[in-house]
C-alpha cells in the first residue's frame, strides 16, 4: 500500500503540466544533440545544464532525465543509421542495427530499439521503485577482486559476439586492453606506451577509435565493394513492425532488460558490459546464431533493452549511496548537487517528492522518447535515401567534427584517421573490431582492479578464488571460453580428418 | 584446398609485430612485483599473451586450408587494397585535422567534403560543391552558433 | 552585501576608465582544465554566471580542456594571449604539484594569481569494519601495524595521496596507499569495507557518514569545521598537521595593469555575490575568497611543501 502511495506521489509530481513539458523539451533537445556524432549523453547534459538553473529542483531533474534518455537514444540512432557509435554501449547496437539499415530495414531497427528501450525503461523504473535500497548493498559487496573477475567475464563475452576465429577475437581484446593502458598510469602517474607522443599521455580517445574502426573503415569498404556503391540502402522497408518481428523481439527484450538491470547496478562498466552480455546471451540461445552480425532483430533488441535498463538502474547506487556509477551519472550528481540536493542514503526519506518524482519521470521520459521518436523514424529513414556518394562525405565530415568536439583536439582526429586505416587492415585480416573496443573500455579498470586487488589481498592471487562472488564470475568466464573453444577444436579436427 | 590461409598468416604476423612494439614500450617503465605492480607489469604480460596468440595464428594458418571466415561471408575479403578510397577518405579527415585551427570550421569542412567526395567513382563535381557549401554553412550554424562550441569562423592563418 | 559589491565594481570601473573601458572587447573564456561535470567545472560555471552579472555587457563562456590531471588545460590557459579574455581555473594539483613531476609546460612562476575561489577541506574516515573508530585507536593501529593499514586515495601522486604521505611523515607512521580512480570510487570501496581508511571532503563524506557506513576520524584543518563540529582536528590531538586543496582564477602574466585591476575587482564582487556563495555552499564547496597576494602566498607555500614530499617519494621530475 505504501508503495502505491509513493508511486502516486511520484506521478502526481511528474505529470504536472510544467514537468511534462520540460521532460518533453529535454527529450527533444537531448535527441537533437545526441544524434550528432561524438556528442554523447555526458557532453549533451553538460551543454544543456545551464538551461535548468532557473527551474525548481524537481523540474530541473526531470528535464535532465529527459535530456539523458534523449541523448542516449540519439547515440543509438547514429549507430544504426551510419555506423557511428558515440559511446561504448551503442557499439553493440551498431553491429546488427547498421546491417539492418543497409538492407533497407533501418525503420525496423529504429522501431525495435525505441520499443525495446521503452519496455526496459518501464521495468527498470519499477525495479528501482521496489528494490533500490536492497540492490544498493550488492554494489557495495563488489571489491577489487569482484570487479576484476567481472571484467574478465565481460571480455570473454565479447569473443562470442564477434564471428570468426576465437584466437583472432582474443587477440583483438588484448590489443584493446593494451590500447586502453596507453597514457599516464593511473596508479603512479608515469607516462607509458606513448611511443614518444605527448598527446597520448591522456590515453587514447574512445570516440576517435570507435569512429575510425567503425565509421571510416566501413566507408572505405563500401567504396571498394561495387555492389553496394550505388545507393545507401537497397530499398526502404515499411516503418511498422510486422507481427513476426514483434515475436522475434519479445524474448530478447525481456532477457536484455533482466541482464541490463542487474549489471547496471554495479558502478564502473556495469552498464556497458550489460549490452555486450545481452547480445552474447541471445547469440548463444539462438537456433540460428549465424544471423547475428548480418542484421538480426534480436541483435538490436537485446542490447538496446539492456542498455536502457542499465542506464536506469545505474541511478540506484547514485540515489541510495551517492555513488555515481559512470561519467553520465557523475554529471547527474553534479546537476543534483547544483540544485541543492546531495544524493545519498537519506534521499528517499528526506526528499520523497524528488525521489519518487524522478522515478515516475523516468517512465514519463521514456514515453516521451517513444512519442517523439516513432514519428521521427520516417525522417531518419528518408535521410538514408540520399545517394551514398553524397552521404558518405557528410559522414566523414561529421565524424571529424564529432571527434574534435570531445576534447577540442585535432590529435584525436588524426587518431581516428590512423584507426580508420587500421580498421580497413583488420577487415582484410578478418578480425572484427568489436572485442577491441570493449577491451579498450574495460582495459584500464581491469588493470587498476588487478593491482588494487593485489595490494588489498597482500599479494595473494588465490583470493580471487576464495571470495565467492569473484570465484563464481571466473568460473562463468571459463565455461564461456570452453564453450567457444571446444566446437572450434572439433571443427579443426574434422577438417584434419577430411584431409 | 591445401593452400595456407593467408588471412591467418598475415594476422599472426601483424599481432606479433604489435605485441613486440608494446613489449618494447613496456620495458621502458618500472616492472614492480606481483604485490606492487609497476606501470610496466600488466602491459608486458599482455604483450606476451598477444604474441603467443599471434604465433598460434601463424601455426594454424600454415596447417589449415583456407576456410570460410563466417557464415555469409564466403571466402572472406580479397587481399587487394582499394588505395583510392583508402587514401582519399583518410586523407580528407587528416586534412581536417591539419587545417581546422588554421582555416576555421567552414572552410576546412568545405574542403574536407570535396576531398572525401572525390573518393567515390561516381564523383560529380557540381553536386559535391553544392553539398559541401551547404553542409559547411550548416555545420557553422549548428555547432558554433546553436551549440556554442569553440570553433573558429576564420582560422589563425587567415586572420581569424 | 550586494550593494557593497556593486559599488566596488563601480569604483573599479571609474578608476580604470582608460583602456579598460573597452574591456571586455569580446567573449571572455574561462578555461577549466577538467572534464565537464566535476566540482571544479560546476564551480566555474557558477562563477561564469556571476561574472556575467557583475561585468556589464560581458559574455563569459566555460571551455573544458581536460587531460594530464589538469596540466593540459592549465598549460593552454597560461599560453593564451595576456589580454584578460582568457582566464583559467587554477587548482592545487596542476599549479603546486604537477610541475614537480616534470610533466608540465609551465611552472608556478608563469602564473598570475587573480583570486582564490574556495578550498576543499579534508576529513579522514574510518571505513566499514575497520579496527578503529577514533583518532587514538587509529594511531595505535597504525603504530602497531606499520605499512599495513590500507589507505585509499583518489589517484597516486595527487593531493589526496600526497596529503597522507605527508601525514605519515609528520607522525612517523607508514601505510599501504591504495590508489583509486577518483574520490567517489575510493569512498565506495571504503563504504564496502574493502580498505581501512580514506580521505574525502566533508560534502563527499556526509552521505556515507549519515548512512553509518563510515566514521570520521579527524579533519586536516587547524580549527574544527562548521560542517562537522563533532570531529576533532589532528592539531588538537597534538599533531601539527594541516592540508587542504584549493581552486581560484589565474591568467598568464602580462595583462595590462588597468584591465587586470578591472578583472580582480569584478572577481572579488562576483565571488562575494550572495547568489554565488549560496550556490557554491549548496554544492558543498567551502568558499574562501582571497585577493591576488593572499592566493599567491597560499599557492607558493603548498608548492614548496609538495616539492619536498615528491622528492622524498623519489618521484621528482619522473615525467620529464
Amino acid at each position: 500500500m505504501e508503495f502505491l502511495a509513493n508511486i502516486g506521489l511520484g506521478f502526481s509530481t511528474a505529470l504536472s503540466v510544467a514537468n511534462v513539458l520540460y521532460c518533453f523539451l529535454g527529450a527533444l533537445l537531448g535527441t537533437a544533440i545526441g544524434v550528432l556524432p561524438g556528442l554523447g549523453p555526458v557532453a549533451t547534459i553538460a551543454m544543456l545544464l545551464p538551461m535548468t538553473f532557473g527551474l525548481e529542483p524537481v523540474t530541473a531533474l526531470i528535464m535532465l532525465a529527459g535530456i539523458f534518455y534523449g541523448a542516449q537514444y540519439g547515440s543509438s540512432t547514429t549507430a544504426i543509421l551510419i555506423n557511428l557509435p558515440g559511446e561504448a554501449s551503442s557499439v553493440v547496437t551498431a553491429l546488427d542495427g547498421y546491417r539492418l539499415a543497409r538492407q533497407g530495414r533501418a525503420g525496423t531497427a529504429l522501431a525495435v530499439a525505441a520499443l525495446g528501450s521503452f519496455f526496459a525503461g518501464t521495468v527498470a523504473a519499477l525495479i528501482i521503485a521496489l528494490f533500490a535500497p536492497v540492490l544498493a548493498a550488492v554494489a557495495l559487496s563488489f571489491g577489487p577482486h569482484e570487479y576484476f573477475s567481472l571484467m574478465v567475464l565481460g571480455l570473454v563475452a565479447s569473443v562470442a559476439i564477434a564471428s570468426g576465429s576465437v584466437e583472432k577475437s582474443l587477440a583483438m581484446i588484448l590489443l584493446g586492453v593494451l590500447l586502453g593502458l596507453v597514457g599516464q598510469d593511473s596508479q603512479t602517474g608515469v607516462g607509458r606506451l606513448t611511443f614518444g607522443m605527448t598527446d597520448l599521455l591522456d590515453g587514447v580517445e574512445f570516440v576517435a577509435i570507435a569512429m575510425g574502426l567503425f565509421g571510416l573503415a566501413e566507408i572505405v569498404q563500401n567504396l571498394e565493394n561495387p555492389a553496394e556503391r550505388n545507393s545507401s540502402v537497397a530499398r526502404i522497408g515499411g516503418l511498422r513492425l510486422s507481427r513476426q518481428e514483434f515475436r522475434q523481439m519479445r524474448g530478447p527484450v525481456l532477457r536484455g532488460t533482466a541482464i541490463g538491470s542487474i549489471l547496471g547496478i554495479l558502478p564502473g562498466g556495469g552498464a556497458t558490459i550489460g549490452a555486450f552480455a545481452a547480445y552474447m546471451a541471445e547469440k548463444r540461445l539462438s537456433r540460428t546464431p549465424e544471423r547475428f552480425g548480418q542484421g538480426a532483430i534480436e541483435g538490436v533488441a537485446a542490447p538496446e533493452a539492456a542498455n536502457n535498463a542499465g542506464a536506469q538502474t545505474s541511478f540506484i547506487p547514485l540515489l541510495t549511496l551517492g555513488i555515481p556509477a559512470n561519467a553520465t551519472m557523475a554529471m547527474m550528481t553534479g546537476a543534483l548537487i547544483l540544485h541543492g540536493v546531495t544524493p545519498g542514503p537519506n534521499i528517499i526519506s528526506g526528499e520523497p517528492t524528488l525521489f519518487w518524482g524522478l522515478i515516475a519521470s523516468m517512465w514519463v521520459g521514456n514515453l516521451m522518447l517513444l512519442v517523439l521518436n516513432l514519428p521521427l523514424i520516417g525522417v531518419w529513414v528518408r535521410m538514408l535515401s540520399v545517394p551514398y556518394r553524397v552521404l558518405f562525405p557528410l559522414i566523414v565530415a561529421l565524424s571529424c567534427i564529432g571527434v574534435y568536439t570531445v576534447s577540442n583536439s585535432t590529435f584525436d582526429v588524426m587518431m581516428m584517421v590512423a584507426f580508420g586505416a587500421l580498421g580497413y587492415l583488420f577487415f582484410k585480416l578478418q578480425c572484427q573490431p568489436t572485442p577491441l573496443l570493449l577491451g579498450l573500455v574495460l582495459g584500464p579498470m581491469l588493470e587498476e582492479n588487478l593491482r588494487r586487488a593485489m595490494l588489498t589481498g597482500r599479494g595473494d592471487p588465490t583470493v580471487f578464488l576464495t571470495r565467492p562472488i569473484s570465484a563464481g564470475l571466473l568460473v562463468l568466464a571459463v565455461i564461456c571460453l570452453a564453450a567457444m573453444i571446444l566446437p572450434a577444436v572439433r571443427r579443426t579436427r574434422e577438417v584434419a580428418f577430411e584431409e | 584446398m591445401t593452400q595456407p590461409d593467408r588471412s591467418d598468416l598475415a594476422a599472426g604476423l601483424v599481432f606479433i609485430a604489435i605485441a613486440a612494439a608494446f613489449a618494447w614500450a613496456a620495458l621502458d617503465v618500472r616492472m614492480g612485483t606481483l604485490l606492487r605492480m609497476g606501470p610496466g607489469y600488466f602491459p608486458l604480460v599482455l604483450s606476451v599473451l598477444l604474441a603467443a596468440l599471434g604465433a598460434l595464428m601463424l601455426l594454424r594458418g600454415a596447417r589449415r586450408p583456407a576456410a570460410p571466415a563466417g557464415p555469409g561471408q564466403g571466402q572472406g575479403p580479397s587481399f587487394r587494397v582499394a588505395w583510392r578510397p583508402l587514401l582519399l577518405v583518410c586523407g580528407s579527415a587528416l586534412f581536417f585535422a591539419l587545417t581546422l585551427e588554421g582555416l576555421g570550421l567552414p572552410l576546412t569542412t568545405f574542403a574536407t567534403l570535396l576531398i572525401a567526395a572525390s573518393a567515390s567513382p561516381q564523383f560529380r563535381p557540381a553536386e559535391a560543391l553544392l553539398t559541401a557549401a551547404a553542409f559547411a554553412a550548416g555545420a557553422w550554424v549548428v555547432f558554433a552558433m546553436l551549440l556554442g562550441l569553440p570553433f573558429r569562423l576564420a582560422g589563425t592563418w587567415i586572420g581569424g | 552585501m550586494k550593494a557593497l559589491a556593486g559599488s566596488v565594481v563601480l569604483l573599479a570601473l571609474a578608476a580604470t576608465a582608460g583602456q579598460a573601458a573597452t574591456y571586455p572587447g569580446k567573449t571572455i573564456e574561462i578555461v577549466v582544465p577538467y572534464a565537464a561535470g566535476g566540482g571544479t567545472d560546476l564551480s566555474a560555471r557558477i562563477l561564469a554566471e556571476s561574472l556575467q552579472k557583475h561585468l556589464e555587457g560581458s559574455t563569459v563562456v566555460v571551455r573544458n580542456e581536460p587531460g594530464g590531471g589538469g596540466s593540459n588545460g592549465t598549460g593552454k590557459g597560461l599560453k593564451a594571449e595576456a589580454d584578460g579574455h582568457t582566464l583559467t581555473i587554477g587548482a592545487q594539483g596542476p599549479i603546486a604539484l604537477l610541475p614537480h613531476y616534470g610533466a608540465t609546460t609551465y611552472s608556478i612562476a608563469d602564473v598570475d594569481f587573480l583570486g582564490l575561489m574556495g578550498r576543499n577541506l579534508q576529513v579522514v574516515l574510518a571505513c566499514k569494519d575497520a579496527p578503529f573508530r577514533t583518532f587514538a585507536e587509529f594511531m595505535d593501529h597504525a603504530r602497531a601495524n606499520p605499512g599495513a593499514t590500507l589507505i585509499g586515495n583518489s589517484g597516486a601522486g595527487g593531493a589526496n595521496h600526497l596529503s597522507f604521505e605527508a601525514y605519515g611523515k609528520a607522525t612517523d607512521t607508514s601505510y599501504e596507499h591504495v590508489p583509486f580512480g577518483g574520490a567517489s570510487e575510493a569512498l565506495t570501496a571504503c563504504a564496502g569495507g574493502h580498505i581501512d581508511a580514506v580521505t574525502a571532503t566533508p560534502a563527499e563524506a556526509r552521505p556515507h557518514v549519515e548512512g553509518g557506513a563510515v566514521t570520521p576520524l579527524f579533519v586536516m584543518e587547524r580549527e574544527r569545521i562548521a560542517d562537522m563540529p563533532e570531529v576533532p582536528t589532528a592539531v588538537e590531538n597534538g599533531v601539527d598537521f594541516t592540508w587542504s586543496s584549493w581552486k581560484g582564477v589565474i591568467a598568464p602574466k602580462g595583462i595590462p595593469e588597468d584591465v587586470r585591476a578591472t578583472i580582480t575587482a569584478v572577481l572579488a564582487a562576483a565571488m562575494a555575490d550572495p547568489g554565488f556563495v549560496q550556490k557554491m555552499q549548496e554544492m558543498g564547496e567551502f568558499v574562501d575568497f582571497r585577493d591576488p597576494a593572499g592566493f599567491e602566498t597560499l599557492a607558493r607555500e603548498d608548492s614548496a611543501r609538495a616539492e619536498g614530499l615528491i622528492r622524498d617519494l623519489g618521484m621528482y621530475g619522473m615525467n620529464k
